[in-house]
Formats: C-alpha cells, sequence, structure tokens
C-alpha cells in the first residue's frame, strides 16, 4: 500500500448519493476541497444514455435504465447492487445473501447519483411523535425495546426541513402539511405550490366521504369522527421552473427515470458543487476499508479502482483528509465499517464498540393492493407523475401506536405496472393475455384470444379501470435484522457480499394487517373488484395472520427505503452516532443517510436524512474546519 | 388434401393445440372444416413464396398489403399505422424485423392476400383450424408488436404455459407502442402533454385510435 503516498485533501465523503452530494456542495461552497469516492459508474453527459437503456428493458424495473446490468452475476461484478430480479434469487444468483427468516425485498443503485436516480421525488416531514416513540407511546411491558425515541426532536430539524426541501426543490402546500403537530416557521412556504392531483386520487377521495367510524373502528383512531382526505404529496418534483429544471409534465416514469429531470436528482446538487472547483469524484473507486490511526482518529481511506463494470484491470490507492463521511446506504456503510478490520485492531469493525454496527436494519414494509373500477368507471391510471396523493393525516400517527405500527397511503397513479408480475408487468401483461389466451392477469378468459376491433375496446376498458394502492408501513428495530459479511459469496473485486437476517415483528405485522384492512374497505367502497393475490404458501416475503378468525396470508414489498444500521443516539453504548451523525469512537468520521435513523416513522427517508446531512455539514464547517 | 403446402400449415415443431387440448400435427389441421377451403386456394399462395423469400428489399405491394393486414388483426385503422406525415417510421423497422425473422410472413401475408380468406380477415384467420398454426401464432407476435414494440417469438406463443420472453426491439418501437393511445395515454417516460393534465379526463378514446 501506499501509506505514505495517499492523496490528501479537507473531505473524503464515501458515495453520491443525496447524502453525499449535499454534504459535498455545503463543503465546496466554502472552499474546502472535497473529493468523493463512488463505487459506479459516472453520471453520463446526456440523460438520454439512460433513458435508451429504460426504453429497450423488456421489464421496466427501478434498476432498468442503470449500470451495470441488473442480470449480471454479482460474483463476477466489480460494484454489484441488488436488483428486482434478484428477490427471492437463490444465494449465488443473488448480490445480498439471503439469510431469512424472512427476504428483504429492497434493491438499491450503486452509480453516481446514487439510488435517488430511481427515487419517487416523495418529500413527507416525519410528524413531531415520530421523534419520540417510546416516551410517547410505551404503554407497558411488551412495548418492542427497539422502538426509542431519537437524540434529536421535531424543532431541531424544523429549519432544516426547510433547508432541505429549497435543495431538492419540493412542490407542496403548507396548510395541507400542517397536521399531527407538524409546524413551519411564521411565513413559511414550499418552493412551488404542490402537484395537482390524479382522477385516481379523486376517485379513492370520493371513496373516503363514504367512510364511517364504525367502519374504521378496527384502526382505533383517536377521533374516528373526523373526515379522510387525500391530500397532494409533497414532492421533490417542479411545478414551476425551478433549478434550471423543467416543469413535470407528467411522464409517469419517476422511478425509475425522469426523462426531463422535473424531478429532482443528486446530479443537480454534484453539478452545482463541481462548478465550485472544489470537488472531484472519483468514479468506479470503491472504498475498501477505513483505517484508523493510533489517535482513534481515521488516517485514510483505503480504496480499489476499477475500469469496467466486469473484470480488470484494477489498481488501489488511498486518501487521507482531516474528516470523513460515510454516505453510502444503510447496506453499503455498514459493509464498509464491518470490512474494516485493520489488521485485528478492530476485529469487530470500525466505529462498532456498540455492536450496533449493521443491526437494526428496518424498511418500510410496503403493502401492496390492486383493484379494477367498475365498468363504466375509467380513473384513466398511466398519466401524471406516478403518485401524485396520498393519505396521511389520520393514519400516521395517534394513541394506537402503543400497540401496532403506524402507515401511511400512497395512491398509484401506473395501474397495475408493477404489481402484476414478469413479461414487463402492465400494460404489457394484460395486452399479451388477452391477445394469446392467457390470463395471468386475471381479468381474463384462458384460451379467449382478442383481435382487432374487440381487442381495442377490452384493453381500453380494462386499462382505464386499473387502480392501486400502497401503504408503508413503519417498522420495529430489531437487532437480529441485520447486515454482516458474507463468509462464501463475494463480488468481482473479491470483497464480501452483504448477508442479510430480516424478519418482522408483531407490532410491525399489525399495522401490515390494519393497512390490509383499510385497502379491504377503500375497494369495498370504490364498489371496485380487488385483485390482489394472496401469496403462494413458502412465498419469501409473507407471513400469516389471523384476520376475523381466518388464517389469511399477507405478502409486502420492500420500500428501498433503507434504515437504522448505524443509528444515532445520545448513549455511546446504544448507538453509533451522536446526533451531529459523528461515531461516538472516531472523532473525525461521520456516518451520515437514513442508516442514522433509531426509527422508521412512516415518511418516505429521503428529506430528513437531507435536513440531516445539512445539519452535520454546518456542524463539520464550524467545528472540525472552521 | 394431403398435399397440402407445408408452408401454410406452419414448419414448426408439433405442439398441443390448447383449445382442443389434442396434439396438433398437419394431420389434425387438415381435417378441420376450413380445409377444403384453404386447399382451393393454396396454388396462388404456393407460387408467391419462392419470389417474396428472395427479395431484399419489400415490395410496394407486401408493404402495403402488411399494413392492411395490420389493421384488420390490430383494429387500428391503416391510415394512422401508416400516417402522411411519419418521420418516425416505426412500420418499416416492424416489416423488416419480422420479415427478418419469420419464414412465415410470406404465407401469412398469402393467406390475408387471397380471396376467399380477405373479406372475413381476420376471423377467417382466427377460426380453427388455421388460428393455431404458424401464420396464426404469427398473427398474435405482430398484433403484440404494434402494440408493444415488442417481439414475442411466436414458437413462445403457442405454448400457454410458457412465460414468453419479449424483447423491445427499439427505444423508438416502445414509444410507439399503440397501447397507450388504447388505453388514453401516453407511454411511460415519453410524454407530450403539459402540466397538470393529468387532473382532467383524456380526450375521448376516439382521439387516439
Amino acid at each position: 500500500m501506499c501509506a505514505d503516498k495517499c492523496s490528501e485533501c479537507d473531505v473524503v465523503i464515501v458515495g453520491s448519493g443525496v447524502a453525499g452530494a449535499l454534504m459535498a456542495k455545503r463543503l465546496a461552497h466554502k472552499g474546502k476541497s472535497v473529493v468523493i469516492l463512488e463505487a459506479g459508474a459516472k453520471i453520463p453527459a446526456n440523460i438520454n444514455a439512460y433513458m435508451n437503456r429504460f426504453f429497450r428493458a423488456s421489464d421496466k424495473a427501478p434498476e432498468s435504465p442503470y449500470t451495470p446490468e441488473p442480470s449480471a452475476d454479482p460474483a463476477w461484478v466489480n460494484a454489484g447492487r441488488p436488483t428486482s430480479p434478484m428477490i427471492g434469487a437463490k444465494s449465488a444468483q443473488s448480490y445480498l445473501i439471503q439469510k431469512g427468516p424472512l427476504a428483504f425485498g429492497s434493491t438499491y443503485e450503486r452509480i453516481g447519483g446514487g439510488t435517488a436516480l430511481h427515487w419517487l421525488g416523495t418529500s413527507l416531514r416525519l410528524v413531531p411523535n415520530d421523534f419520540s416513540m417510546a416516551s410517547v407511546y410505551k404503554r407497558s411491558d411488551d412495548w418492542p425495546t427497539g422502538l426509542i425515541d431519537w437524540p434529536i426532536d421535531y424543532d431541531a430539524l424544523n429549519s432544516w426541513y426547510g433547508e432541505a426541501e429549497t435543495e431538492l426543490g419540493v412542490s407542496a402546500d403548507v396548510r395541507d402539511q400542517a397536521y399531527l403537530g407538524i409546524r413551519f416557521p411564521d411565513g413559511y412556504s414550499y418552493k412551488m405550490p404542490g402537484i395537482p392531483l390524479s382522477k385516481v386520487d379523486a376517485a379513492v377521495a370520493a371513496a373516503l366521504t363514504k367512510f364511517t367510524p364504525g367502519d374504521v373502528r378496527f384502526l382505533e383512531l383517536d377521533d374516528p369522527h373526523r373526515s379522510w382526505t387525500v391530500t397532494s404529496t409533497p414532492a421533490a418534483r417542479n411545478s414551476l421552473p425551478y433549478q434550471s429544471r423543467r416543469v413535470c409534465a407528467g411522464n409517469t416514469n419517476c422511478i425509475p427515470i425522469c426523462p426531463i429531470q422535473a424531478k429532482y436528482d443528486p446530479t443537480v446538487t454534484l453539478n452545482d458543487a463541481l462548478d465550485t472547483g472544489w470537488l472531484d469524484i472519483w468514479y468506479r473507486t470503491v472504498a475498501k476499508e477505513v483505517v484508523i490511526g493510533e489517535n482513534g482518529c481515521v488516517s485514510r481511506i483505503n480504496y480499489i479502482r476499477y475500469k469496467q463494470d466486469i473484470g480488470g484491470p484494477i489498481e488501489e490507492g488511498c486518501i487521507s483528509a482531516k474528516v470523513y463521511v460515510l454516505a453510502g446506504n444503510a447496506i453499503e456503510t455498514p459493509r464498509l465499517l464491518l470490512m474494516s478490520k485493520n489488521g485485528g485492531r478492530t476485529a469487530e469493525g470500525v466505529a462498532n464498540r456498540s455492536d450496533l454496527v449493521g443491526r437494526n436494519l428496518m424498511d418500510h414494509p410496503f403493502y401492496v393492493a390492486w383493484a379494477l373500477m367498475p365498468e363504466g368507471s375509467p380513473v384513466y391510471p398511466y398519466r401524471g407523475p406516478l403518485s401524485t396523493g396520498g393519505i396521511e393525516d389520520l393514519v400516521r400517527d395517534g394513541s394506537f401506536r402503543s400497540n401496532r405500527a403506524a402507515f401511511r397511503i400512497e395512491i398509484g397513479n401506473e395501474g397495475w405496472n408493477f404489481v402484476v408480475g414478469g413479461i414487463g408487468g402492465d400494460p404489457a401483461l394484460t395486452t399479451v393475455d388477452l391477445v394469446t389466451g392467457r390470463n395471468r392477469s386475471e381479468v381474463h378468459k384462458l384460451n379467449e384470444m382478442l383481435f382487432g376491433k374487440k381487442l381495442v375496446n377490452r384493453l381500453n376498458d380494462l386499462i382505464t379501470r386499473q387502480i392501486r394502492l400502497g401503504f408503508l408501513v413503519e417498522q420495529t428495530p430489531d437487532r437480529k435484522n441485520r447486515v454482516t459479511l458474507s463468509e462464501q459469496h463475494y463480488d468481482g473485486l473479491g470483497l464480501p457480499r452483504p448477508a442479510i437476517s430480516y424478519d418482522l415483528s408483531n407490532y410491525t405485522k399489525k399495522g401490515i394487517v390494519a393497512a390490509k384492512r383499510t385497502a379491504d374497505l377503500l375497494f369495498k367502497k370504490m364498489n371496485a373488484t380487488s385483485f390482489t393475490k394472496e401469496p403462494p404458501p413458502g412465498h419469501p416475503m409473507a407471513f400469516d395472520w389471523p384476520i376475523d378468525g381466518k388464517m389469511t396470508r399477507i405478502a409486502f414489498g420492500g420500500a428501498g427505503h433503507l434504515m437504522g444500521t448505524y443509528r444515532m443516539g445520545s448513549d455511546p453504548r446504544n448507538s453509533v452516532v451522536n446526533s451531529d451523525q459523528r461515531s461516538w469512537d472516531h472523532p473525525n468520521l461521520f456516518l451520515v443517510g437514513s442508516g442514522v435513523f433509531p426509527t422508521t416513522a412512516t415518511a418516505n427517508p429521503t428529506l430528513t436524512l437531507a435536513a440531516l446531512v445539512l445539519r452535520t455539514a454546518g456542524v463539520i464547517l464550524h467545528k472540525d474546519l472552521g | 388434401m394431403g398435399d397440402l403446402p407445408p408452408a401454410i400449415l406452419g414448419q414448426g415443431p408439433q405442439g398441443v393445440d390448447k383449445e382442443h387440448n389434442v396434439p396438433f400435427t398437419r394431420r389434425t389441421v387438415l381435417t378441420g372444416a376450413a380445409a377444403a377451403t384453404t386447399a382451393a386456394t393454396v396454388g396462388t399462395v404456393y407460387t408467391l413464396l419462392p419470389k417474396f423469400a428472395a427479395r431484399s428489399d419489400p415490395a410496394p405491394a407486401d408493404f402495403e398489403d402488411f399494413i392492411q393486414m395490420s389493421a384488420a388483426l390490430t383494429g387500428i385503422e391503416a391510415s394512422k399505422l401508416k400516417p402522411k406525415v411519419d418521420p418516425i417510421d416505426v412500420k418499416t423497422e416492424y416489416f423488416d424485423w419480422i420479415r427478418a425473422r419469420s419464414p412465415a410472413f410470406g404465407d401469412l401475408l398469402a393467406f390475408f392476400r387471397s380471396a376467399s380468406y380477405k373479406e372475413r380477415f381476420p376471423d377467417s384467420l382466427f377460426e380453427a383450424p388455421q388460428s393455431t398454426t404458424e401464420i396464426g401464432w404469427l398473427a398474435r407476435s405482430i398484433i403484440l408488436l404494434w402494440y408493444l414494440g415488442a417481439w414475442y417469438d411466436p414458437s413462445e406463443l403457442r405454448n400457454l404455459d410458457q412465460q414468453p420472453t419479449p424483447k423491445i426491439i427499439s427505444a423508438k418501437a416502445y414509444t410507439q407502442g399503440w397501447i397507450w393511445r388504447v388505453a388514453q395515454t401516453h407511454p411511460m417516460g415519453y410524454s407530450e402533454w403539459a402540466f397538470g393534465y393529468w387532473q382532467d379526463d383524456p380526450p375521448p378514446k376516439e382521439k387516439f385510435v
């Protein structure tokens, strides 16, 4: 190793996703020299390179526009990542080694700009009680031990939320969002007005007016008489021109890629930071070990650089800085920390005196339900952003959280696009059914093959009546849900692949059951016919639960919201970083991203992790580099 | 009848006719009700094939028949499949693609052209027994190509238990798929509409197809 010849800069950041990008921008604008080590490929000069890959992909999955090839063998890929076809696959074919008992169903990207290239853009704030679950809702001894308070509260983040909303460019209306204790500084307004609701949202809203307190008794809401509403979801998606980017044209493609960059992605921030001249991004550079010096501080990061997605040549090097920021995600960051054994001096990994690195892995288990509106009542899906409206104000918080997980409801504008499996989802799947006499969609008669005008009319009738609801359920932290290093499976660089142990607590399962019952109720009030399938026995992401005396098998998916594996806290014995996201063990090491979340709450995590990163950038500038 | 040219019956592997749940072979096809009519026209059909297969450039007549046949199969008017101003020209890409991959393409065009079938086309094609021959499955591949911009190999379609492995033949083929217009929308990732359009009902179906 070239220990004496390490490159030098003020701050090294590992990862160029939304957290790394925002950190780099804040530091570079203050004239600090910053190097980002990015494991994946460079952002193409023209987004159409990605669009072309997306258009040509037969499987329009979140990863389909991006490199490396989603179906490539993870043993050969230099910087691999989990992809949709790998969910439920055997270990050898899966980047993540699934150790069960349930499968972990979320994926991510390792590429310039990170997973937020394919994010939806949802930018909800947490509600104040999300920061103090134990002190507000712990009522009895069977309270899940992992459900703890955060070391900071809503008010400490309020102004940082505002800054994050400015950086990401969030469209929303304050009056819609001031619920469940969410408060804004006087005179605050979002950067752009809220995104208009869709016809699907309107159909859901109409059904909600038919809810009676008796209908929703099972939810144990604090005020069952309050009326239910659909609100425009705050989104980092332009409703006005912003940051030299266009207004949303409703491409219905936020995931996997917005073709006109009306949705924020980290390349916006990275380009801004690069323009300062103080940022350098080293692509295809995988951090391999965080090296700890004699004084307990990080002294350098050793890395491997590679030239192609698969195969050699590779070269090794190191980089030194005053401050180190790990901004991978809640799987890759603990993987790096656990790989960093320093010749045995940190045999259990760097920053891991608490033994919590990699533990408490969480997601938002995603309960998805789909249905057909009644004949003659089209809702015209496949139009507008993937989701424009949701139901939040009643269901995200309440005293029911003493007993079960909360959730938020996301209304889909993409019909059955990702809920019916195989051959590219819908509308392709239903089209193939009708033309060839299959019935994988379950809306068609086996062996009946349509053509001509009859095909046009039947397809129009079916596709325009599709609806999809998604429920993002809070997941409790559990020490046994963890990321470790595989001892059998390696990536193309010879580094151990992440192994995942994952399960759901009864508290979380009860939240998923409440979500399912809410979906059933909503479909009933819409006079819609549910086509949500009960998963087969042995499904890797399902569990059995009695509903009204009948054992029911319920499936859930991953939301792509990786959280918890290097959590923040106020006690070094019970957390990995403090509220500044600084390692308790190594004073010049910061771990950022949603891995610091002690609990998941119900909001998509990006806005909160962005607010935390901006806050930490201020700490670094004033305390460490000031 | 036993001398029917193999071309019109399809030369693919023997399969199972799911509709009738019997193995389908040349012989079972021949016993179908329409076999007699088929036989009456095959002379013309057969003589067309070698010429068709030998050509490297599409003849205007073949191409025009392809458009007319596609309109009947898809339910979308020929004037929309072949608009007067058409710089994208996905139709030629489709024609060339099919010609390069399916030996039965000429047979299908010949079937479409033959006097006794043309009037009732495509019902005449999709009635047993032709429905489950090679040209029947090719016709369905052609429908899916126009709708989805993807090639579903006819040999995969005929086995209903098999999950097809489609190939999107080009970026522009995906964006020109008719399914999106049939659903009164735009291709996902290729909206040419303006902010907020999703608040309102789309224009009526007739404006799209």
